[in-house]
């Protein structure tokens, strides 16, 4: 577990021992601000992708603020049982629950909890069905269709339809609607490609619709095209995540809003002229899709991160840099970033507002 | 965190995924092979705990014998895992800058071998002004640049001008000289290998003997990775190895699996076929590290079978013909940088024989401080 020394509330940013995971509390809520106040005004709503930061004590703060659903969402089982544990009624697990251990688990949150899952084979759904039934619990079920960069999901929409018809029959399982199977945010996505990737989802929701079935969930979307989305018709849930904290990755597509994760650490050597090491490398920025920003020195440029340093020459920086001075990092996948911490330090106006668990970190189950 | 603590006796196709599995047979093999390849000689092994991340792992190799009795942790609060979980000497191959955390390693000194390596003479005085205030002593070790352009000093010169500050400095006990080196890539051959390995090695027994040519007398010029290790006896004067991947063992490091067994894999289960080639895990680069210099997790037991890509929570798995893996399946995947890895993870679930022997927690995770 992360040993950071805890300082006292009210201590200057400056002063936070490193590396350390920072939250800024005006630019966290000035993003849920803007992002929610759109759906404010759009029959879609957002259901936070909570899974990104797993810290409950940030879910509360963006359940404040209109615009949502009621709802959060999550990757597992295993990080939905802690969002449970921490008040939140109504979750999302968007990762397959194929093993029975999981779908036990599921199960018994259930029994307190509104449970929906995402479900894209007869198999899995018999399964699914067969302990939620013998539990006594009801899974309410999104059928997962594919899109252009998923992995999983339906492709076929005769499939869909025989998928939809066995979830309505079955007992112990309650069919909500349809999801987008996830797409990872790339470089590059033009506006149409993304309403494109829309069409095998709206197509299936017309066949089951078509057959009498009423599809009350449609849901697609991520932080980096939620604006877009939002306005499709026929679409009325986004499970956007990282529009809260924002990284290098969606910056691309959001640069109305504000870094609000950063990581901090401190330069410990200067072994020669231009180059400076720091102790944050890959173990707290993560380096596994991007490497992340340096917001304090935008002139300097990270030759490399290694597991514990990063390398970041400075030639073309024109203020001096010492030994003890902080460097913060925009995370380039605030996903990746916020699960290598334990605690995150709460910042308000330059000083430490609070201490946070990350309590569903390492909850890859 | 993760609480997950399964039975022992748990067959492995029973386990809950994504997991960090330990090879308990590969990790004895290679244990064993570091303390025989030191047993006998001058030069012994001090483990990088920032792989393993757990002293009870770093006890293991300990007793297996080839040591220096102790280890070597990235960080200060590394190292005080280590110090709590009974390992009597550590060295901190990194610099520690910031008052309250000297404050800290002056602490952990007062109750250990502690040495941390220096690169500059403000921060020699630094941790002599504190530890004397402290009233203890803190072993310093200078850290020379190899070939990582990382910390350490650039010159003799400036190498032996801090050791002889440290010297005189009360507050401190000079210990040494030690070095970091790094093979980029794969290396073209053996013979280019142990070549580069020699050429590090000698840089840092340069340094010792110019400071030692100053009558300054000390203990420790520490060195060497997992792909030097064996070329430390045939270098005079390195008294000690730092290696760590060896442990757990990775693909970046695959030129050296004639040496190491891969200990640390990360098992998955297939969660969605959505045609028939194709197999999607739940593994994704949350759950096995990834990262811009290194290659792709491998799939262990399916030549037909090849990892092609992943998301944050998912993976995708390509066969040629037919996916011989189904839903429910289990799969390993070998990671590309190990300790990237077991900083995710909060439990080592231990099998022998297919089975969970033992769950060791992983204590040392996150300690980036």
């Amino acid at each position: 577990m992360e040993r950071p020394i805890f300082k006292t509330i009210g201590s200057k940013v400056e002063e936070i021992d490193t590396p350390a995971l920072l939250v800024d509390l005006d630019a966290f809520e000035s993003n849920i601000q803007s992002v929610h106040s759109y759906f404010q005004n759009q029959e879609a709503k957002i259901r936070p992708f909570v899974g990104v930061h797993r810290c409950p004590a940030l879910a509360n703060i963006q359940m404040q603020y209109s615009g949502h659903n009621g709802g959060v969402a999550v990757g597992t089982v295993s990080q939905a049982e802690t969002f449970i544990a921490n008040g939140f009624q109504d979750t999302l697990i968007t990762g397959k629950l194929v093993t029975a251990d999981k779908i036990q688990l599921a199960c018994s949150l259930a029994q307190r909890a509104s449970i929906t899952v995402t479900v894209d084979s007869q198999e899995n759904l018999k399964d699914l069905s067969g302990i939620a039934s013998s539990r006594g619990v009801t899974l309410s079920v999104l059928i997962e269709i594919s899109s252009p960069n998923g992995f999983t999901g339906v492709s076929d929409s005769q499939y869909a339809l025989d998928l939809v018809k066995k979830v309505t029959e079955y007992d112990g399982t309650d069919f909500q609607g349809l999801i987008l199977a996830y797409s990872p945010t790339m470089s590059g996505i033009k506006s149409d490609e993304v309403i494109d990737s829309l069409k095998p989802l709206l197509d299936v929701k017309s066949l089951i619709e078509s057959n009498g079935i009423p599809v009350n969930t449609v849901s697609a979307g991520s932080t980096s095209n939620y604006d877009l989305i939002a306005k499709v018709d026929g679409i009325n849930q986004v499970t956007a995540g990282a529009y809260a904290l924002m990284d290098v990755l969606n910056s691309e597509y959001q640069s109305s809003l504000k870094p609000a994760a950063m990581v901090v650490g401190t330069v410990g050597s200067l072994p020669r002229d231009g180059l400076i090491i720091g102790d944050a490398g890959m173990k707290t920025n993560g380096n596994d899709i991007g490497l992340p920003r340096i917001m304090n020195y935008p002139d300097a440029e990270i030759m490399y991160l290694s597991a514990e340093h990063c390398n970041i020459i400075t030639t073309k920086v024109k203020t001096p840099i010492s030994r003890g001075d902080k460097l913060f990092f925009q995370p380039y996948d605030v996903g990746v970033t916020a699960n290598l911490f334990d605690f995150i330090m709460l910042i308000k106006d330059g000083e430490l507002q609070s201490i946070l668990d990350v309590t569903a970190r390492g909850r890859y189950r | 965190m993760d609480h997950y603590r399964p039975s022992v006796g748990t067959k492995i196709s029973e386990l809950d995924t994504p997991c960090l599995i330990l090879d308990l047979d590969a990790l004895d093999h290679n244990f064993d092979r570091m303390s025989e390849t030191f047993k006998d000689t001058k030069v012994k092994l001090r483990e990088h705990t920032k792989n393993i991340k757990s002293p009870a792992l770093a006890h293991m190799q300990i007793r297996k014998g080839g040591t220096v009795g102790g280890v070597c942790s990235a960080k200060v609060a590394e190292a005080e895992v280590m110090v709590e979980g009974g390992i009597a000497s550590v060295l901190i191959p990194n610099q520690v800058v910031t008052e309250d955390k000297i404050k800290r390693l002056c602490v952990l000194a007062g109750r250990a071998d502690v040495t941390v390596c220096v690169d500059s003479e403000e921060n020699v005085r630094d941790i002599s002004r504190i530890a004397s205030n402290l009233n203890v002593k803190v072993g310093i070790a200078i850290e020379v640049d190899t070939n990582m352009d990382r910390g350490g000093v650039r010159s003799v010169e400036q190498g032996v001008h801090i050791a002889s500050i440290a010297n005189q400095l009360s507050g401190l006990n000079f210990r040494g000289v030690m070095s970091h080196s790094a093979m980029f890539g794969v290396p073209k051959d053996d013979e280019f290998k142990n070549d580069e390995a020699i050429k590090y090695y000698k840089k840092t027994v340069e340094l010792a003997d110019a400071i030692r040519a100053k009558g300054i007398e000390f203990d420790m010029v520490s060195s060497g990775e997992t792909f030097s290790y064996d070329m430390a006896p045939f270098v005079d004067g390195i008294t000690e190895v730092e290696g760590g991947m060896y442990a757990l063992m990775s693909t970046m490091l695959s030129y050296m699996d004639g040496h190491f067994k891969y200990a640390a894999k990360i098992l998955g289960t297939v969660v969605s076929q959505p045609k028939s080639n194709l197999a999607v895990g739940d593994i994704g680069y949350r759950s096995i590290a990834s990262s811009l210099n290194t290659d792709d997790p491998f799939l262990e037991g399916y030549d037909e079978v090849v990892f092609t890509s992943m998301h944050d929570e998912a993976c995708l798995l390509t066969s040629k013909g037919e996916m011989p893996l189904t839903v429910g399946d289990k799969f390993m995947l070998r990671c590309p940088q190990q300790d990237l890895t077991v900083n995710r993870y909060d439990n080592y679930i231990a099998v022998r024989n297919g089975v969970v022997e033992q769950v060791i927690s992983i204590p040392g995770r996150g300690c980036h401080n």
